[in-house]
């Protein structure tokens, strides 16, 4: 019975829902955080739109990653699979996922920060985004080693 | 000058004479009198200026104070801690006699709030500065209540020092001379009286005398 | 134990964030120091859109300011993630009105009109309870200290009493609903504001001869200096108290606002360096991005403010020099 079910095929799944799924449950925390942040500025100067509004996407990379790599591996998921490969791919999803949440969720922070900073001197809109964009350095990093994991 | 309008009678003339030596001594008296006001008079009045310096310094200062209190409070802060006093003060008026004059005398006692103990309010929401502002203003009372007498019987005084001097002036420029001249007058009218008495006299006496000379030829 | 979460505070950072630009920072309050008169000076608060738009005459300075602390306390009300955090800090306005009712109550006066609309409870409906004695609204601390006042009021006839004794219930009742929320900063923040108070009226006290009968009263508690060090430093001179604090933090401070009091026999610069103290505590929360420290901040750096425009405008009517007014400026947030 649990050989039917923990099939290669399951766990090649499994890893491409955990690498989309976290890593865009980490960027809906961070796009979120950023947007609260951003609301409470335009409330106060809706001008600012532009710049807020970059700063709020960019922890929604890490989502698209997650998709990417969920992609790749659905894409390397036929019917004659054996148990190792499986978790082989299930192990290519976790980089992406488990990083990608947390940097998303840091990097939410970052351009939340960002968005205060300019709200208070719109011309440094450059030096916040450079900012947020250090965390991102470590979601490309995951999507590149899940990436070479899925081969 | 006016002549008083009299009878020129020797009873007069006695009468007015008696009412000069009065109005004489009178004046003597009215002067003296005005000279002892002045000497009081300009005694208190140099206290007065003194206090008042003083009083006007403290105020000054006091407002300055308050004005502090006033910047660092809310007035409604403010407010609530001066609402209700923690010190009463009894305030006595009495009188004083200064050379005829009734002077008041303020007397003052206060009720309640021991040694220090004048601040009604608490401490954790007012400031260090309003402390300074009620200190100094309580300092103040007593000297506020010495200057209000002060320039009450420095007023008082200055008007009876008027009326004296009115009386004075009166008895000097006025009644005193009016007297001197219906005196002069009824002398002058008694002598020029005597006088054509003793021509009417001589001249009967002469007539008589014509008389008998001619019943002697 | 309320549960503070950082996060929830991302929006009312954000509109705090944008709202900290209208601070009056150092140049435009010395604008308004250096400005020909009192009218001239108003102008840079009409700017600054203070108030509800009634800037017009400078006499009416008073309302204005009290309309831009009331405009505050509603918006942070109004973007406050956690209610109770705001109620903490608007509860010292319904002591203070609970203060006036009982006060006219005793002395047998109206009501004055400085009640202030800035409490948990509205104007009119503490005046309702106060005049119906009915207490069940009201927190058990307040219910107790005026249960207290009347109570001492009845037996010592004394108006102080009532400032006494409602003064410390307010702060016990700042301390307690501080330590309710699970933040340090709070803590913290609870506790300064206890020792600095308390360090200021100790040496007031001390400095108009009270005794340790009355000052015991004055004291309040939850600050990190402890009831007994002030007691232990009764029998001795003041500068040796102002010495013994050496050890906390608030030597440095006490210690110069002590310097400045025997040089010029005024305390109100000691007052005014303790005040800088608290607001170099708040000041830290500028660093911080995400929490409930900014938002607090903003409260204390918009009161700071107002008490800074009252000083000015105060002192441009009265015709204060400008020496005298800048020495008595508390430190801004900005």
């Amino acid at each position: 019975m649990l050989e039917q079910i923990f099939t290669g095929q399951f766990f090649a799944y499994f890893g491409a829902a955990i690498a989309f799924l976290v890593a865009g449950l980490g960027s809906s925390k961070g796009v979120g955080l950023a947007g609260q942040t951003g609301a409470g500025v335009l409330s106060e100067d809706p001008s600012k739109f532009g710049s807020v509004m970059l700063l709020e996407a960019l922890p929604s990379t890490q989502a698209i990653y997650g998709f990417v790599i969920a992609f790749l591996i659905i894409g390397k998921i036929n019917d004659a699979m054996v148990l190792q490969e499986g978790l082989k791919l299930f192990a290519a999803g976790l980089p992406m996922g488990v990083v990608g949440l947390v940097s998303a969720i840091y990097q939410g922070k970052v351009s939340a920060s960002g968005i205060q900073l300019i709200s208070k001197h719109p011309e440094s809109v450059g030096s916040a985004i450079t900012l947020a964009l250090m965390v991102e350095m470590f979601a490309i990093l995951a999507l590149i080693v899940s990436i070479l994991m899925i081969g | 000058m006016a002549r008083l309008n009299v009878n020129p009678t020797r009873m007069v003339l006695t009468g007015l004479k008696k009412r000069l030596k009065t109005a004489r001594r009178g004046h003597k008296l009215l002067k003296d009198k005005r000279d002892e006001l002045m000497k009081k008079f300009l005694d208190i009045v140099r206290e007065n200026k003194r206090l008042r310096e003083e009083v006007e310094r403290k105020v000054s200062i006091v407002h300055s104070r308050f004005v502090m209190a006033r910047a660092l409070m809310n007035a409604e802060v403010l407010e609530e801690a001066l609402m209700s006093p923690k010190v009463e003060v009894n305030l006595k008026a009495s009188t004083k006699n200064i050379m005829s004059v009734d002077v008041p005398v303020l007397e003052y006692t206060t009720e309640g709030g021991g040694e220090g103990d004048i601040y009604p309010y608490g401490f954790a929401n007012t400031t260090g500065e309003l402390d300074e502002a009620i200190a100094t203003l309580s300092e103040l009372v007593p000297e506020l209540l010495k200057l209000a007498e002060m320039e009450k019987s420095a007023q008082l005084l200055a008007d009876e020092i008027e009326k004296t001097r009115r009386r004075v002036n009166a008895l000097e420029y006025v009644l005193i001379p009016n007297l001197e001249e219906t005196i002069k007058y009824i002398v002058m009218k008694l002598d020029e009286n005597e006088r054509s008495n003793l021509t009417r006299l001589m001249k009967v006496k002469d007539m008589v005398l014509k008389e008998t000379h001619e019943f002697h030829y | 134990m309320i549960k503070i979460k950082q996060d929830d505070y991302a929006y009312a950072v954000g509109l705090i964030r944008a709202k900290e630009i209208k601070l009056l920072d150092g140049d435009r309050l010395n604008r308004m120091i250096e400005a020909q008169g009192a009218a001239e000076a108003f102008k840079v608060l009409a700017e600054a859109e203070y108030g509800y738009g009634n800037t017009e005459n400078f006499h009416s300075f008073e309302q204005v300011l009290a309309e831009e602390m009331k405009k505050t306390y509603d918006l942070l009300a109004e973007i406050s993630p956690v209610p109770e955090v705001v109620d903490a800090f608007k509860k010292k306005h319904d002591y203070f009105n609970i203060k006036v009712l009982l006060k006219a109550e005793f002395s047998g006066q109206e009501p004055p009109q400085i009640l202030v609309d800035t409490g948990v409870f509205g104007v009119e409906q503490i005046k309702r309870i106060i005049r119906e004695r009915d207490y069940s609204e009201l927190t058990p601390i307040m219910m107790q200290a005026i249960a207290d006042t009347y109570d001492a009021f009845s037996r010592m006839r004394d108006p102080q009493a009532v400032d006494l004794i409602i003064d410390k219930a307010s702060y016990d009742q700042f301390v307690n609903d501080l330590n309710e929320f699970d933040s340090p900063f709070l803590h913290e923040l609870a506790r300064i504001i206890i020792d600095i108070t308390n360090i200021n009226m100790y040496i007031r006290a001390r400095s108009l001869n009270k005794s340790w009968d009355f000052i015991g009263k004055l004291l309040l508690k939850g600050g990190e200096i402890s009831e007994e060090f002030y007691f232990a430093g009764f029998d001795k001179p003041v500068e040796a108290f102002v010495d013994d604090l050496r050890r906390t933090k608030y030597g440095d401070t006490v210690k110069r606002g002590w310097e400045l009091y025997t040089a010029k026999k005024n305390i109100s610069g000691l007052e005014k360096l303790l005040d800088d103290f608290l607001m170099s505590y708040i000041r830290r929360s500028k660093l911080i991005t995400m929490g409930v420290e900014p938002f607090i901040a903003y409260l204390f750096a918009k009161e700071t403010e107002i008490r800074n425009v009252r000083i000015i405008m105060t002192g441009k009517i009265n015709g204060l020099n400008d020496d005298l007014i800048r020495e008595r400026l508390r430190l801004g947030y900005v």
